[in-house]
């Protein structure tokens, strides 16, 4: 039953925090409501009895980047002028319910399955014996992606010394 | 009684509401906010399939998914930032050297 209640409180927060990121005038209140949404996906995670994964969720998305792209929102735009004016208004209604209706049909007609397997306990471990064993390629992989991106974004922003035309 | 539908229904919505939002945004930042969101709903939907289907798969993929996001928007907001330097300007609209 509590769990219940938390679901449909989480629930309200984040689409309420998500209708303002994409509906706010001003950007910087968006940006805001983004932390509030990605706060609210981790009382999600807490809820699905996964807690490491909220505690990342915290970390990465609401301390990090969150926080990056207000960063960048503070560094590209005169904050005096805020106000934010959309297009594709008709378009962007249209596609959003045309792709919200056809989600939701297909979950409510679909046969999902009983749960099966064994039950696992979603700690820190049985995520440490997966990465280390099934998925050791992947993790890798990541790292390597990790180091590229960051080189990459420090490629991209510095500024060109000796003016390369 | 919260079953898997209701996560999944959940997610559609927010999937949904940044697709909204990436559609009608005109700022690059905006834009990418947005995508977060979408990242996010995908997050909601592996985590239910893997409580309801007790398997640790949809934990790991998750947990690669914020990884990837991370580095997504690292390059996101230098490429951002590059066009602002260099062209002065935010307007998606008006970066259209591509357009055929």
């Amino acid at each position: 039953m509590s769990e219940a209640i938390a679901f449909y409180l989480l629930s309200a927060m984040v689409l309420t925090s998500a209708w303002s990121v994409v509906r706010n005038e001003n950007l910087f209140h968006a940006g805001l409501s983004l932390i509030v949404c990605f706060v609210g996906v981790a009382g999600i995670y807490v809820n699905l009895d996964a807690p490491f994964l909220g505690a990342m969720q915290v970390l990465i998305y609401a301390g990090a980047i969150a926080v990056l792209l207000l960063f960048g929102f503070m560094l590209t735009h005169d904050l005096m002028k805020v106000k934010q004016e959309r297009n594709q208004h008709a378009a962007g209604i249209f596609g959003a319910l045309l792709m919200a209706s056809l989600l939701i049909g297909v979950i409510l007609n679909a046969q999902w399955f009983p749960a099966s397997g064994q039950l696992v306990k979603f700690g820190v471990e049985s995520l440490a014996s997966r990465y280390m064993k099934q998925d050791l390629v992947s993790f890798e992989v990541v790292a390597v992606l990790l180091l590229a991106s960051l080189i990459g974004a420090v490629v991209i922003a510095r500024k060109e010394e000796g003016g390369r035309e | 009684m919260i079953g898997l539908s209701h996560y999944l229904i959940l997610s559609a919505l927010l999937f949904s509401l940044g697709l909204y939002g990436v559609l009608t945004r005109r700022n690059a930042i905006g834009v990418l906010m947005a995508v977060e969101l979408m990242f996010n709903s995908v997050n909601i939907n592996l985590m239910a399939f893997s409580h309801y289907m007790m398997d640790t798969a949809g934990l790991a993929f998750c947990i690669f998914v914020i990884t990837v996001a991370a580095a997504e928007v690292t390059v996101g907001v230098a490429l951002v930032l590059s066009v602002y330097r260099n062209r002065n300007l935010i307007d998606l609209d008006q970066v259209a050297e591509l357009k055929g």
